[in-house]
């Protein structure tokens, strides 16, 4: 740096100073300090004339812009370092702060500092590099003896390094301030004298308090804000007040708001060189997480419930080990508890599984499956402690369990159920047997009546046979007789209704035709919550017992019949009896002899009479073993020998007597048989009106499906009301004629014998009559039917 | 005044039992003249005079019939009825003759409106009994011989 030896021309006019020296020493210490300030000042300091061409330019001006004064002292003015843009902006703002134009220009200095204004301006100065250097330039007159203004002196001050540090400080500022805009947390900055230095926006949304209440600063507003919105505030009074809290410590709390929600507070004090000068305070909204753990601490203890009140044994592995295991397991497994945790998974089973695999081997599938998220259920079988074994049902479940992935096994002992299953399994094939070998015909139908299933007594019932291949089975009803199908019909829908056939009797018909009386038993099946699902109908072949009861029925009847007849006709002759004798004991006392006789007679008769009928009962109570085994007969044959037999009857009576000649044969026994015919002839013969000679026919003919034999005579005829009393038991129609009259009574008993029916055709009195008889010959059914 | 007879009809096909009735009647307090038929239409024409007994003077109508239950032709019901559906002779006294006490305990119980039941063989207090019951207009008690008569 070149010395500029020449000394400022008004610097010692203008720079008063004191000191304790006096004269020329005086002045040659102002000027040494002059020398001092000016060239060794750090600052660059240019001097102007009022034009502006530079007097004086100190070596830190040298040093600052890259010219030698020699090169511009008297040559150049300062405005040329200067950026024409800048000069213009100054000259425009001095203009306004005038309120007169300024030419941008030298001038702009001079008419400044004329005005009395200092000018500090930063500027932006050209080296002679071409460098801008930022500089803060300082102006002021240079004045003469007289004060007047004679130039104007220029401090300049490389501002550089400032420029830096500014920079640095606006680019920190704002990465500040930029994270504590991005930040999540709501922070909150106070002054230790109670004023709000900072906050960011998520504190305002955290709390949503009003800006205006942060901007104003308004502790006291922003506290009672705050403590209102939280679920205890009492507790967080004190602290929540003490935001310019001065210590140094750092605090954190949770608060808990009325809304649910659950902040994390945390605050530091703000240390400027280890003083405290305020407090910063960072509010998280930790709500989710706050909830999270709490319902995850009540997940955890659901499950803890759920593991020890389980009637189940629950265990948890990792799919190597047991980690752990509820009360259960150790009562199931008759082990405790630490003698299950940490073995291995094949330790509570047998070596290997029913199907021969090793357990272990078939176990870690089962548990890699669960793990890779596939639930697992199986049955297994287990061993306890002891070695004894049990079955069980397993199902494993993958789940998460504080964080790590384990797989539960619950595990039922079904020892029990197994048991009941093969209960169940023996009574079902108990119940199969007793269905297959039941004497009856069981059928399982659906409410449509379709025959879900048949036992083989049942296909033999109606198909002849149990070996037929489960046939295409046909709707039951249509199992039923033709005749009988509506009166099936009705039974279904009673049994459907809930009303049951019980006993029930119907005719049902064969596949092949065969007809037989079956008896239904019936019931209504219902599944487990009471809803009909289908019929089940017991049948039975009662064709014996039916011909049996009807026989013992058609015997009861007869009995009663039998019975009353016997009380009544034979009484008859008794009040004959008792009444005579009456009178003979009247009459011997009375010492009368006239009738003696004539009553005792009729005593004797009547006595007679008693043993006829008696005589006759016996007859006809013997007819049932008098009955021999059924042969072939030739009815022309049989009638032939009766009108032999009756050949004299049949002369004296000069009766015309004509037999069909193509009777067909029958079957039974032909004595019987022949006594029957005999009867009715003899019937004929005497119930032709007298004087006249009878005529007799005798024949055959169709009646419904079958073949009926008739005696008929044109005789008295028998009065309708008549046609069924004079089968009966002594019953005459005239009392007059001989005999006891059991003729008919014998002939109708012999021929129900056969299976057969005898009944009487006449219009009435005088118009004849028609005794016809049939015989069914081979077929069993009863003619009750 | 002279005494009346009372008439009767005896309806019975057992000439046996018709026999023991008349014997009673021999023995009974009060004159009367039995007529005996033996079926019921026979009994029927009688009644209502007719046929054969159209002559009154020989067939008065009866004060009393006494009904045998089981008769040829004609039931002794249907005697019953015809006589009560008659639009004069409805009231006739009738009683039923039967043959025991379980048959006169059915007949009565099946309404058959006779006016009385009794038991053969035919008990003479008995019959005078309900003669008196009925009220039958006739003699008032005489000793008089009795007239024994068949048609």
């Amino acid at each position: 740096m070149t010395a500029a030896k020449s000394g400022p021309t008004d610097a010692a006019a203008g720079a008063p100073f004191r000191s304790s020296l006096v004269g020329t020493q005086q002045q040659h210490a102002s000027e040494a300090i002059q020398r001092a300030i000016v060239n060794d000042a750090a600052c660059a300091i240019i001097a102007t004339d009022l034009e502006g061409i530079i007097t004086f330019f100190n070596p830190a001006a040298e040093q600052l812009l890259g010219w030698s004064a020699a090169e511009l002292v008297g040559k150049h003015t300062a405005v040329q370092f200067l950026l024409p843009g800048e000069l213009a902006a100054h000259a425009r703002r001095l203009a306004k702060k005038l309120g007169r134009p300024v030419e941008p220009g030298f001038g702009a200095f001079v008419a400044e500092v004329r005005a009395g204004l200092r000018s500090d301006v930063e500027w932006t100065y050209l080296r002679r590099d071409g460098l801008p250097v930022p500089v803060l330039l300082s102006i002021t007159g240079l004045r003469d003896e007289g004060g007047a203004l004679i130039g104007l002196v220029g401090v300049a001050t490389d501002i550089t390094d400032r420029r830096e540090v500014e920079a640095a400080l606006r680019q920190q500022h704002s990465l500040l301030e930029a994270t504590l805009q991005a930040t999540a947390d709501g922070i909150l900055a106070v002054s230790s004298e109670g004023r709000i230095t900072s906050y960011n926006r998520q504190f305002l949304e955290l709390w949503r308090v009003p800006k205006e209440t942060l901007d104003a600063s308004d502790m006291n507003a922003l506290a009672d804000y705050i403590l209102k919105q939280l679920s205890n505030p009492a507790a967080m009074q004190t602290r929540v007040r003490h935001f310019n809290d001065t210590s140094k410590a750092d605090t954190f709390d949770t608060l808990e708001f009325t809304d649910g929600r659950v902040f994390e507070r945390f605050s530091r004090p703000q240390l400027v060189a280890g003083r405290v000068v305020g407090r910063v305070w960072s509010f998280r909204d930790v709500t989710a997480r706050h909830w999270a753990v709490a319902s995850l601490r009540t997940s955890e203890h659901k499950f803890k419930m759920l593991f020890d009140s389980a009637k189940d044994a629950i265990l948890i592995t990792d799919g190597k080990v047991f980690l752990d295991c509820n009360q259960v397991s150790e009562t199931m497994f008759a082990c405790p508890r630490d003698q299950i945790i940490g073995q291995t998974l094949g330790h509570l089973s047998p070596e290997r599984q029913p199907d021969g695999r090793r357990s272990a081997e078939i176990a870690a599938e089962k548990v890699q499956a669960a793990l890779a998220g596939a639930p697992q259920s199986f049955e297994w079988i287990h061993a306890r402690a002891d070695g004894t074994l049990f079955n069980a049902e397993v199902s494993l479940n993958r789940f998460e369990l504080r964080g790590q992935t384990v797989i539960q096994a619950i595990i039922r002992d079904i020892t029990a159920r197994k048991l009941a299953e093969a209960a169940q399994h023996e009574a079902e094939q108990l119940y199969r047997t007793l269905v297959n070998t039941s004497p009856d015909g069981i059928l399982l139908l659906e409410l449509t009546g379709r025959v879900l299933y048949s036992s083989p007594k049942a296909l033999e019932l109606f198909y002849g046979s149990s070996e037929i291949d489960p046939p295409v089975l046909s709707n039951a009803l249509r199992l039923a007789g033709k005749l009988h199908r509506r009166r099936a019909a009705g039974m279904f829908q009673d049994a459907l209704a809930g009303k049951f056939p019980a006993n029930e009797r119907l005719v049902m018909r064969r596949r092949d035709g065969h007809e037989f009386v079956a008896e239904l038993n019936g019931t209504l099946l219902r599944d487990g919550l009471g809803v009909p699902w289908g019929v089940l109908a017991i049948i039975r072949d009662v064709t014996d017992r039916q011909r049996q009861e009807d026989e013992l029925k058609r015997k009861n009847t007869e009995l009663e019949r039998f019975t009353y007849t016997v009380s009544h006709d034979l009484r008859s002759p008794l009040i004959t009896i008792k009444g005579f004798a009456g009178a003979l004991l009247a009459d011997a006392a009375a010492g009368r002899t006239a009738r003696l006789h004539e009553d005792l007679t009729r005593i004797v008769l009547a006595a007679g009479k008693m043993s006829e009928l008696l005589n006759g009962l016996l007859v006809l109570s013997r007819v049932g073993r008098m009955v021999n085994p059924p042969v072939e007969v030739s009815m022309n044959k049989l009638v032939q020998d009766v009108l032999d037999l009756l050949a004299g009857s049949i002369a004296q009576r000069q009766a015309r007597v004509m037999a069909q000649p193509d009777l067909p044969p029958a079957h039974g026994d032909p004595q019987r048989l022949q006594e029957v015919v005999q009867n009715l002839v003899e019937n004929a013969l005497k119930f032709s009106p007298p004087g006249s000679a009878p005529e007799i026919e005798i024949g055959a003919k169709i009646v419904g499906y079958q073949t009926a034999y008739f005696v008929r005579d044109h005789g008295i005829g028998i009065e309708p009301r008549f046609h069924e009393s004079i089968f009966g038991l002594f019953n005459k129609l005239n009392p007059r004629t001989e005999g006891v009259g059991i003729g008919l009574a014998l002939a109708l008993r012999i021929v129900e014998f056969h299976g057969g029916a005898l009944w009487v055709e006449s219009a009435g009195a005088g118009q004849g009559a028609s005794f016809c008889f049939t015989l069914p010959g081979r077929k069993a059914l009863s003619a009750s039917q | 005044m002279s005494a009346r007879t009372l008439n009767i009809l005896l309806v019975e096909d057992n000439l046996d039992h018709a026999e023991l009735v008349r014997r009673t009647f021999e023995h009974f307090p009060a004159a009367n003249s039995l007529h005996h038929v033996e079926d019921g239409e026979a009994a029927l024409d009688y009644i209502f005079g007719e046929g054969r007994y159209e002559d009154r003077l020989r067939f008065p109508v009866p004060d009393l019939v006494l009904l045998d239950l089981r008769l040829p032709r004609l039931d002794g019901l249907d005697v019953l009825r015809r006589v009560r559906s008659h639009p004069s002779l409805h009231g006739i006294p009738i009683v039923v003759l039967t043959t025991s006490d379980t048959e006169r305990d059915l007949a009565a119980a099946n309404e058959y409106r006779a006016n009385g039941f009794v038991c053969k063989p035919v008990d003479v207090q008995r019959l005078s009994h309900l003669v008196q019951e009925l009220d039958i207009p006739g003699p008032g008690g005489s000793n008089l011989p009795p007239d024994g008569d068949s048609p």
